[in-house]
């Protein structure tokens, strides 16, 4: 039976489960919670997923391509065909574990005391709960671990990049400083003018408003090339990558700049300068 | 107004999505194609909402549909209607996205391709066929009415973005103990939309 005080405390667990955001400890502790029984805590829920699950609805609907059900149906039938022959194989090997019947083998008919019964489905129950308790820890093992490799290999392929610009014979840098919107802020960018990629840094940036994402541009006298979007979501620093940065040399163009602009990017800067970097400083 | 838990949980469109799910589990494609076809216009605009890339979007859409296809099982009466089950699916898979990209190289293109609608024979051209449970949005828009602009936007930054309290605490330069309360608020409004409050 759960305590008042402990029931309360798994309630208030119930927001933030919804919206994804218990770390891994926790979000183990509240399933397994769940997996009690509780009703109070499944049906405040279920409350909460039917209140969530109306934001949705209020969004323009769109129906997507006729391509993504089409490749979805066609994974179905590809999936199915899989699955059927795995069926057949293992009818195929069942057959031949269980080869041919013996009569001196027949289970016998000999009655048994009703105890030995009793014990038996005792023993079955506990086996089968004990497997669900394991089984569930598995599953919540496994999805922490995903979680961990997503994030490593992110990692990773940050740190690759990085060495492979530090590997090139020729890198260029480029300091940037904190603007009017972001006193604070700076960056660092380097590239490797021959391969165009590169890697750079930013800090203590304001976490963006809604909609927002930051901007990098190269400006290049009066234009002002798109050279992609990013996000800080609360940490101090963020490091990122570029692909086909369109500056070679630092005489090719006049300046890096980061702004805010519209989810997604803008041809052309509308935003404030939250960063600025100019060849002719660095 | 609970009626809509009601119409959600027990209503025809329920039942009709539970016959669904019970086929799907015995491998019945038709059904799949069935739910595809009711839930697709709601899931996309919110995996869109929340990626920003119509790519991607897709991409999500079709993962969850096959997690639909292979764990149909999985799906929990009392934890809520089959809708706010496949919604919370689609959901956490498209936050799972933007927490694992933390940089994406967007072209002047694929900026735009997110806001823009383009005219596609493949796509349908008359809304009324795309509103999927028409008289239910109807509602989720007027319900969403009854909530303050402050508590709409909190709840959006978590919904869509994925950020905690605490962020939107910095981003909207709000004392924490405000943001959840606004957010705590604003459930509640909606969850006596949805939930028995009405009858209690």
């Amino acid at each position: 039976m759960t305590k008042p005080e402990e029931r309360h405390r798994q309630l208030d667990l119930c927001i933030p489960y919804v919206f994804g955001r218990l770390n891994p400890g926790n979000r183990k502790q509240f399933e397994a919670h769940l997996a009690t029984g509780c009703v109070i805590c499944t049906k405040e829920l279920a409350r909460l997923s039917e209140a969530t699950a109306l934001l949705p609805l209020t969004l323009q609907q769109e129906q997507p391509h006729q391509k993504v059900k089409d490749l979805l149906m066609s994974r179905l039938s590809s999936g199915k065909r899989l699955s059927e022959q795995e069926k057949k194989r293992g009818e195929k090997t069942r057959e031949e574990k269980r080869g041919p019947v013996t009569p001196a083998l027949a289970p016998t008919t000999q009655p048994q005391r009703p105890w030995f019964g009793y014990a038996i489905a005792f023993l079955s129950v506990v086996i089968v709960v004990a497997l669900g308790v394991y089984t569930n820890d598995l599953i919540n093992t496994v999805g922490e671990q995903e979680q961990r490799i997503v994030e490593l290999k992110t990692e990773l392929e940050q740190q690759q990049a990085l060495l492979n610009i530090l590997q090139a014979p020729l890198i260029e840098m480029v300091i940037m400083s904190g603007q009017e919107a972001s006193p604070a802020g700076y960056g660092k960018i380097l590239w490797d003018p021959v391969k165009k990629t590169a890697f750079f840094q930013v800090a203590n940036l304001p976490i963006l408003p809604t909609g927002k994402e930051y901007q990098l541009w190269v400006i290049r006298k009066e234009e002002k090339v798109p050279s992609g979007v990013f996000a800080v979501r609360g940490e101090q620093e963020g490091y990122f990558n570029v692909m086909n940065l369109d500056v070679a040399a630092k005489n090719d163009f006049d300046a890096f700049a980061i702004t805010l602009e519209p989810k997604g990017g803008s041809p052309q800067p509308t935003g404030a300068i939250y960063l600025l970097g100019t060849t002719a400083v660095n | 107004m609970w009626l809509l838990a009601i119409l959600m949980r027990e209503g025809e469109h329920h039942k009709q999505d539970l016959d669904l799910l019970k086929r799907i589990q015995r491998r019945d494609q038709k059904a799949l194609s069935l739910f595809y076809d009711r839930y697709a216009p709601i899931l996309f605009p919110l995996a869109l909402r929340i990626v920003s890339s119509r790519d991607e979007a897709e991409e999500i859409l079709q993962e969850v549909f096959l997690q639909v296809w292979e764990k149909a099982d999985t799906y929990v009466a009392e934890r809520g209607s089959v809708y706010s089950w496949v919604v919370t699916i689609c959901r956490n898979r498209s936050i799972d996205r933007i927490r694992s990209r933390n940089f994406k190289k967007k072209t002047k293109e694929v900026g735009l391709e997110a806001s823009q609608t383009v005219p596609d024979s493949n796509r349908s051209s008359n809304p009324h066929d795309l509103v999927v449970l028409k008289g239910y949005a109807e509602t989720a828009r007027e319900a969403l009415k009854s909530l303050s602009s402050l508590e709409v936007k909190i709840l959006e930054l978590s919904y869509y973005e994925g950020h905690s309290q605490s962020e939107i605490a910095a981003m909207l330069k709000l004392p924490l103990g405000t943001v959840k309360t606004k957010m705590r608020k604003g459930l509640q409004k909606l969850r006596q939309i949805v939930g028995e409050e009405g009858k209690s």
